[in-house]
């Protein structure tokens, strides 16, 4: 073959090859590309995702905390509301004792005296449970209602359900002073509440 | 030219057509090849995120759960000490209510 065709077919072959490596190179050049597009867009991804959950584990963990907080919290109050129960209980106990003992005309006595001087009425009669009515006698009432002035204090026939005290009416039935210990238990729940919880916590109290 | 010498260039050519042709069939190769490595790509890095989460939880909420346990236990040792404490102001107070019901106070 002469040398021109030779060249000729050569060159043929070798632009072919120049053409065929720039589209290879081209298209790896594209593939790379894509390909470092696609870890980027994985990488962030994985980035939000340990975000988002890292912020919701955070609340979550806010969370267990909080209960823990909350349930401690109350374990103390409970524990206080507890004692403080307990020292109702055995306070109530001992008042019902009392009651059965010598000692308790003297309070009888006291309680019949506060209720009479709130009623403000000079007849008044006083309504007690069965045992007191035996323990007022009408030496004790006239004591009772000599101190005060008054014009009658009687013993009602009507008997209360109350472990002890009285209840002092007006003869009108209009006033009526509840001075039972059960009555005065009842308000003393609430009223000393505070001063029993310093007693007993002192500045930790409830 | 004579007839041998066109054929010659002839078989160049088609030749030529045949290196082209066969270059844009690696270029589909090379982007299916891209195609999978990038997709292994994504389920990598998902994995990946899916680990280290679970990582992340567990540490997370272990730390949590050991500080809550913390707390409660103080709670529990400071319910003790305010019932020992307690105890020794406690006949004073059953004294005091007593005083108030019995109108002593």
């Amino acid at each position: 073959m002469p040398g021109g065709v030779e060249k000729l077919t050569r060159e043929i072959l070798r632009l072919a090859r120049e053409e065929a490596d720039a589209i290879i190179r081209k298209a790896k050049s594209e593939a790379q590309y894509a390909l470092e597009g696609s870890r980027k867009e994985a990488e962030n991804e994985y980035k939000t995702v340990l975000e988002r959950e890292r912020a919701n584990l955070e609340m979550e963990r806010q969370q267990v905390i909080s209960d823990a907080v909350l349930r401690s919290q109350s374990l103390i109050l409970e524990a206080k509301e507890k004692l403080i129960v307990s020292v109702y209980d055995e306070a109530f106990g001992r008042i019902k004792n009392f009651t059965s003992s010598p000692r308790y005309e003297d309070a009888l006595v006291r309680l019949a005296s506060q209720a009479l001087s709130m009623v403000g009425s000079s007849d008044v009669e006083l309504l007690v449970n069965e045992a007191d009515a035996k323990r007022l006698s009408q030496l004790m009432l006239r004591e009772i209602g000599g101190a005060r002035r008054l014009a009658s204090v009687k013993v009602s026939s009507t008997r209360i359900k109350a472990i002890g005290g009285v209840v002092a009416r007006s003869s009108t039935g209009k006033i009526e002073v509840d001075n039972t210990i059960d009555g005065r238990f009842s308000i003393a729940r609430n009223t000393l509440r505070t001063e029993i919880s310093k007693m007993l916590f002192g500045g930790d109290s409830v | 030219m004579s007839v041998e010498e066109l054929r010659a260039v002839r078989e160049a050519e088609l030749q030529a057509q045949r290196i082209v042709a066969d270059a844009v069939k690696e270029v589909n190769v090379v982007r299916e090849s891209a195609k999978r490595q990038a997709k292994e790509i994504v389920e990598e890095w998902r994995a990946r995120a899916a680990r280290d989460v679970e990582e992340l939880r567990s540490a997370i909420l272990s730390e949590a759960k050991r500080e809550a346990e913390r707390t409660l236990a103080e709670a529990e040792d400071r319910s003790r000490k305010l019932e020992k404490d307690a105890s020794s102001r406690r006949g004073q107070a059953i004294e005091r209510v007593m005083k108030e019901v019995l109108g002593l106070s």
